[in-house]
This record gives structure tokens, C-alpha cells and sequence, in this order.
């Protein structure tokens, strides 16, 4: 939980900040029940460390700070982490299906796609990098993150894995 | 250009978790402001969760058969004009001895080093190895290899020459060669007669060069003996397949 806070209590609280019009208070609020949440599916969210967990905080703060907006704790607290679930890692038991699954949906996309995905989130590289690695321009390479990403969302909903 | 235009494809690389660290914060000021750039991370953030579950070794596999497979291609049809070649110039007896050499060469290609394996420390590329043909060894072998850099290249080649029972085994490691470009193996026989015995491209980031430090590694093969073997020579092709440069000679 220390760890949590460190990294990103600062950054998710001026973004939330913005969400919430400068109201310091409310911000704060939400910013520690965001972190609770990370911290409760912490399991969940897959500690790989391969992945930051910011958008997915960033996400839920936004989330959190809509829903405030329309009624004052209108919501039990459980419905929030059944959602939640959409964005974390559902069962272990079936983890070895479903890395099966996304790997299939993964070879589906194209070269140009599973290449600029392999330079960038598997070998850890930003954008910038992998375009220099790659002999692209910056602006082909953003773009060719953003269609790779969407194809594979779109490749594993066909088979049914994301909710 | 408004805010959300010139951001707009950042969403993946944001939720992906491969934007420029610099950019990150400027990018959540963004996000805290724009709801449809926020509404696509929420989309996208599943697959990209979904994406750290895949051993990317199973994707590594895939792209290694690919580029394999190009090679052999590449080699096949190489093999099949300087067979043409022999066929008109030399007769049939040398007919015979390529085709041979040809079959010895599709078989003895291997890619060994298609992917970088350097890297971010704890790289899961670090325990890739190339599935396909497994060479008993990944390094040149046993022996004494021929190292040479081209004075004016800057091409650098090791080289091993392995006599066995069908031929000679030539395993070459070539670096500080900057792509793209399309390279053939020549063999130069003693007596002079030269053989095609591979051929392969380098990509855009070169091979041991700054952006992609690995070597590339090859093994071929030919029928000839390996007493019969004068110098190896590394040269580049044209697009229309005429030889363009002499990268580098090897004397043995």
C-alpha cells in the first residue's frame, strides 16, 4: 500500500483534481478510494510489474469521480469491484486458457501489428524507441500502436475474453 | 491541430504502458479533460491487461518460423539460378554436384538469431532460443575461426569452416552491417569457379550495429571440400538482383 502511494498518489491526485474542479477535499477522497480498490485487487491486476497499474487507477478515479457526480454514494461499494473485474485478471484457474486465447488473437493481427507490439510493451521499449529500432517514423509508429492495440481488442472479443 | 488530434493515438501507448515517461503526466491532463480519449482507454485497457498473460516466447516462436521460412525461400531460389547457371556453363556433372549442394543448403540453413536477446534486465526474451533445426551449438563451434573487417565497409565477419562427410559446413557471424539490404554468401572454389550458398537481407536496423547489437548468425553449407575452399565473399545485391558491392572477403 506504501508502495502505491508513493508512485501515485501525486499524479492520480492532479488528475483528479481536474475531474473535480479544483475541490481539493473531494479529490483526496477519491484518490484514497482508488487506492483502496488497487490495493484490494491487487492480486487481481497481476504484480508482473510489466505493466503500470496508472491507467487502470486513472480509469477508476475517473469512474469513481463520474458516479460521485451523479449521486452521493448512491452505489454499494461491491458493485464497483464487480466491474472492476472487467479490467483485472478474472480466475487463476483458468489462466492457462486464457493466455492461450489471447495469444491465438494475438497471432491473428498482422506482422506490422504483433511487431510493434513485441517492440514496445513486451521488450519494454517507449514509443520513440521502438520506432527507432523499427525505421519508422514517429507519427507511424504511434499510430500503428493505437491499430495494433484496438485490433487485438477487437480479435479477443470475437472470442469472447474481454467483458 | 487541436489537443485531441495531435493526442489522439497516444491512448494505446498510455494504456499500454509504453509512453514516453516524459509524456505521461501530459498526457493524464489530457485524459482528466477529453472524455472520448477516455472512453477509448477504457476500452483498450482490457486487451492491453489481457496482454501481459501471453509468453511472448509462443509469439517469438511464430515470428522465428516466419523469418526461417523467408530464408529458405530466399535460399531456394537462389539455389535454383545458379543452378541454371552451372546447368549452361559447366555441364551436367556440376549440375548434379549444386542440386546437391542445394539440398544440403536447405537443410542447413538455420536462422539463429532473428530477435535481439539483449535488453531490459529480466527480459523474458533472454531465455528464447530458435526452434527451429537445433544446431548443436549457437556460437561458430569448434575450431579456429577467420575474423575480418572490410577496410572499406566496415563490414565485420567471423567465420568457421567445417569439413564432414557431404561437404562444408560454413557458419559465418556478421555485424556492423547497416540495412536494408540484400546480401548473398559467394564461395570462391580453388579453382576459381564461385557458388552461391546463401543468401539473406539485412533490416533497416543493421546487424551489430547501435540499435540492434546482436550479430547476425548464419550457417550454410556446401558440397565442396573444405581444402577446395579459397574465400568466402560477402556481397550486396540490387533490387533487380545484379550485384552491387563486394561487402566483404574472407581468405581462408
Amino acid at each position: 500500500m506504501r508502495m502505491l502511494y508513493d508512485q501515485h498518489a501525486n499524479p492520480l491526485l492532479m488528475f483528479v483534481l481536474r475531474l473535480t474542479g479544483g475541490d481539493r477535499q473531494r479529490a483526496e477522497d477519491i484518490v484514497q478510494e482508488t487506492l483502496m480498490r488497487a490495493w484490494r485487487n491487487a492480486h487481481k491486476l497481476g504484480a508482473q510489474g510489466q505493466t503500470s497499474i496508472r491507467p487502470w487507477l486513472v480509469t477508476v478515479a475517473r469512474r469513481i469521480a463520474i458516479d460521485n457526480h451523479r449521486s452521493e454514494n448512491a452505489r454499494p461499494t461491491e458493485m464497483y469491484d464487480q466491474e472492476l473485474d472487467s479490467f483485472a485478471v478474472a480466475d487463476e484457474t483458468d489462466h492457462v486458457l486464457r493466455s492461450m486465447t489471447v495469444t491465438e488473437a494475438l497471432r491473428s493481427l498482422s506482422y506490422a501489428h504483433r511487431e510493434i507490439l513485441l517492440e514496445t510493451f513486451f521488450r519494454g521499449r517507449t514509443v520513440p524507441e521502438a520506432a527507432n529500432v523499427l525505421g519508422l517514423p514517429l507519427g507511424t509508429a504511434k499510430s500503428r500502436v493505437y491499430y495494433a492495440l484496438r485490433a487485438l481488442r477487437l480479435a479477443l472479443e470475437q472470442r469472447g475474453v474481454t467483458g | 491541430m487541436d489537443g485531441h488530434e495531435s493526442l489522439r493515438w497516444d491512448v494505446a501507448a498510455y494504456a499500454l504502458g509504453v509512453l514516453d515517461h516524459r509524456e505521461v503526466e501530459r498526457y493524464e491532463l489530457h485524459l482528466a479533460e477529453c472524455s472520448a480519449c477516455a472512453a477509448e482507454l477504457e476500452f483498450l485497457l482490457p486487451a492491453s491487461r489481457l496482454l501481459a498473460d501471453v509468453d511472448p516466447n509462443d509469439i517469438q516462436s511464430v515470428e522465428d518460423s516466419r523469418l526461417v521460412d523467408r530464408l529458405l525461400d530466399a535460399v531456394r531460389i537462389d539455389r535454383q539460378r545458379a543452378r541454371r547457371r552451372h546447368r549452361i556453363t559447366v555441364g551436367i556433372g556440376t549440375a548434379v554436384a549444386a542440386a546437391l549442394a542445394g539440398f544440403a543448403v536447405l537443410g542447413g540453413v538455420t536462422w539463429l538469431d532473428s530477435f535481439p536477446t539483449d535488453n531490459v534486465a529480466g527480459s523474458p526474451f533472454e531465455t528464447v532460443s530458435p526452434e527451429a533445426d537445433p544446431p548443436d551449438d549457437l556460437e561458430l563451434g569448434p575450431g579456429e575461426p577467420i575474423s575480418v573487417t572490410d577496410p572499406d565497409t566496415g563490414v565485420s565477419v567471423e567465420a568457421l569452416l567445417t569439413g564432414t562427410d557431404w561437404g562444408t559446413q560454413v557458419s559465418i557471424t556478421l555485424s556492423e552491417v547497416t540495412g536494408p539490404r540484400e546480401c548473398q554468401l559467394l564461395v570462391v572454389h580453388r579453382d576459381g569457379t564461385e557458388e552461391v550458398v546463401g543468401s539473406w537481407r539485412v533490416p533497416a536496423t543493421g546487424y551489430g550495429t547501435e540499435e540492434r547489437p546482436e550479430p547476425l548468425r548464419l550457417r550454410l553449407a556446401t558440397a565442396a571440400d573444405r581444402s577446395d575452399i579459397q574465400q568466402l565473399r560477402i556481397r550486396e545485391l540490387a533490387e533487380d538482383g545484379s550485384v552491387s558491392a563486394v561487402l566483404a572477403v574472407v581468405p581462408v
